[in-house]
């Protein structure tokens, strides 16, 4: 499983640096992009093989759309996706939080 | 007047499936079309002939944003796509490269995959000639005509701007 993490804009990128967020994303194995479409629209960074699944928190799904035709996108909240990162299932923030 | 055989598609067919965003690394027309509709229809490029027309259900051309998915359209031969409704950004997209798009919802749903259909575009009127029905879209205005019998809207800026000398 791969866990991509792109913050949509510069400034949100340096706010998620100051607060240590990408520390943690990279402590737990992530990997952090700098701003870019990245694997949304199936260019690069990522994209999906056949059969493979996606918890993306993007906003369009279409067959093929991150990749494979034969690829799955599941779009889902910030915290779906990272909960999902965290079990390897699609799955509810109250799973992990403790 | 426009004729062609009708090649049908159905609801809600997005710029994803008209031209996947892994070909968007090019705007060469040529290439563009070697891919239009492949996740959909992996046949399109082979049937499609010059002249030919889309019909479709509603939402045709939803999704992302791309000027490459009518130009990949018209680029294969289409010479013009009728469909119970377009989404808005694909419709001016449409018009905006010269390819002929009518909304015409009684045609879109009666056509069938294979007829022989003919479109007048300056009176709206389209004729299934396999069945012999006709059926009336709302004509273009004439700005759109003009722009979409300059070939697109560079075209039609450059025309209007040569003859501004």
């Amino acid at each position: 499983m791969r866990t991509i993490i792109i913050p949509a804009t510069q400034r949100i990128y340096l706010e998620a640096m100051r607060e240590g967020l990408l520390e943690i994303f990279v402590e737990a194995g992530a990997v952090v992009s700098t701003p870019t479409c990245g694997p949304c629209l199936g260019g690069h960074m990522g994209i999906l093989a056949k059969g493979e699944r996606a918890v993306a928190t993007t906003n369009r799904n279409f067959v093929g759309r991150m990749g494979h035709v034969d690829s799955e996108v599941y779009l889902a909240s910030p915290a779906v996706a990272a909960a999902s990162a965290i079990t390897g299932k699609i799955s509810s923030p109250e799973e992990v939080v403790r | 007047m426009i004729k062609g055989k009708a090649i049908k598609y159905g609801n809600n067919i997005d710029t994803d499936v008209i031209i996947p965003a892994r070909y968007l690394n090019t705007s060469d027309p040529k290439e563009l079309a070697a891919h239009c509709m492949e996740d959909l229809d992996p046949e399109f490029k082979n049937k499609a002939r010059p002249g030919d027309i889309i019909v479709a259900g509603t939402n045709f051309g939803c999704g992302s944003s791309r000027e490459h998915a009518p130009i990949a359209i018209k680029a294969s031969g289409i010479s013009c796509i009728i469909a119970e409704t377009f989404a808005r950004i694909f419709y001016r997209n449409a018009i905006n490269i010269g390819l002929p798009i009518m909304e015409c919802p009684e045609a879109a749903r009666d056509i069938k995959d294979g007829d022989q259909v003919a479109v007048d575009l300056t009176t709206g009127e389209i004729t299934n000639l396999t069945t012999g029905r006709t059926y009336k879209a709302a004509p273009f205005p004439q700005f759109m005509q003009e722009l979409i019998e300059a070939g697109g809207l560079v075209e039609y800026v450059k025309e209007r701007m040569g003859a501004q000398g």
